[in-house]
């Protein structure tokens, strides 16, 4: 009877576990010092505080976009269009702007000046 | 039967034309199996269901209707209001055909999210709804579990459920559990396909009476505004049940579907 949900679980399980929440990276000290380059102010807390908005804001319109999913650069023109939706502050959209870019350019590779 | 679906469409634009504001949205991939995700603080949306029951041994077709006005309270939890129709047309005799068009109830609906189907290991929920009609109360607690990996999306609900029916002589008291499993694949951003099953047991004075199975697939659009999402699922062969036949008629029907449109507020 519960075959096919046992083989269900199992996936599930196994996606969960190989995927670790890997796909919105959790800020690190190599995170911090290329933010460093463009925004000399940043701390591993405002990049940690820019993903828990990101996470909470964001994920309750729709599934979240790896931030590696979107080239760096582009993340800015797409919150420009959803922080009013998202209800951002500005110092909230600049938080969140900073994670995203970091962990693309981190991820892909910086954009082409 | 038929002034159910235009009534449930006209108080919906009222609400929508009472309450403009920023686009917001809770975008459902499927319709019987519910996601992790809740509306952001301050968000609010308005939701019409339309569930068809089609089939039992003689004619039988049957409408739920739900319109549901939903809210973000904090990040991490929303609440939603829902007013209830049912509109059947059966048999209910040789050369007898009815039809019953009634208000069923209300309902309060709290959705709590712990994780994060992306960002988390695992997306993790927790639902409760409290319903109460003229006929019949119920209560539901559901686990909300999903992940999506790529562009593969996951959902699982363990569902318990205890409905009180009030009788002239008596209160009958029964019990629920379902089993929802789904998944869905975004073809393009903003639109999946996938497959949901359903598995629903009954319980009645702690004797199990049926586990029946419904499978079929679903599909889920959404854009700028609005967002809908559509299941269509024949029943399979139960799992248990008493009597003849090979599906559970009394309680459940040959095929059902749903239809769930949102907009934003």
């Amino acid at each position: 009877m519960f075959t096919s949900h046992r083989l269900f679980a199992a996936a599930l399980l196994v996606a969960a576990l190989s995927c670790g929440g890997g796909a919105v990276p959790r800020p690190t000290d190599a995170h911090v010092a290329r933010a460093r380059t463009r925004w000399p102010d940043t701390t591993r807390a405002s990049l940690e505080r820019g993903r828990e908005l990101y996470v909470a804001r964001c994920s309750g319109c729709h599934p979240l976009h790896p931030p590696s999913t979107q080239a760096p650069a582009r993340w800015a023109a797409l919150l420009d269009q959803m922080a009013p939706r998202a209800r951002l502050t500005a110092s909230e959209r600049d938080l969140v702007l900073r994670y995203l870019t970091v962990a693309s350019e981190t991820e892909r590779g910086p954009a082409p000046e | 039967m038929s002034a159910v679906r235009p009534l449930a469409a006209a108080l919906a634009v009222a609400f929508a034309s009472l309450l403009p504001g920023a686009a917001d949205a809770n975008e459902r991939h499927f319709t019987y199996t519910y996601e992790s995700a809740v509306l952001p603080a301050g968000a609010k949306e308005i939701e019409a269901w339309t569930t068809p029951r089609i089939g039992k041994e003689d004619y039988f077709v049957r409408f739920d209707e739900r319109l549901e006005f939903e809210v973000g309270l904090t990040d991490q939890l929303m609440t939603a209001f829902y007013l209830n129709w049912t509109a059947v047309t059966a048999d209910v005799a040789p050369d007898t055909r009815e039809s019953v068009t009634e208000f069923s109830g209300v309902s309060s609906e709290w959705k709590l999210k712990l994780m994060d189907p992306v960002a988390d290991a695992v997306g993790l929920g927790l639902y409760g709804e409290l319903s109460g009609g003229t006929e019949d109360y119920e209560a539901e607690a559901k686990l909300i579990i999903d992940k999506q990996v790529g562009d593969l999306l996951l959902a699982g609900n363990l569902v318990l459920a205890n409905e009180w029916e009030l009788e002239p002589a008596e209160t009958e008291t029964e019990q629920e559990v379902e089993i929802d499993l789904s998944a869905a694949y975004f073809i393009r951003p903003g639109f999946s396909a996938g497959v949901e099953l359903r598995n629903h047991n009954e319980i009645l004075e702690g004797e199990w009476e049926h586990s029946a199975l419904f499978f079929g697939p679903v599909f889920g659009y959404a854009t700028d505004g609005w967002w809908a999402a559509v299941t269509i699922l024949p029943q399979l062969p139960a799992l248990k049940k008493e009597g003849d036949g090979s599906r559970v008629l009394d309680d459940h029907e040959k095929l059902e579907a749903r239809i769930l449109f949102s907009f934003h507020l």
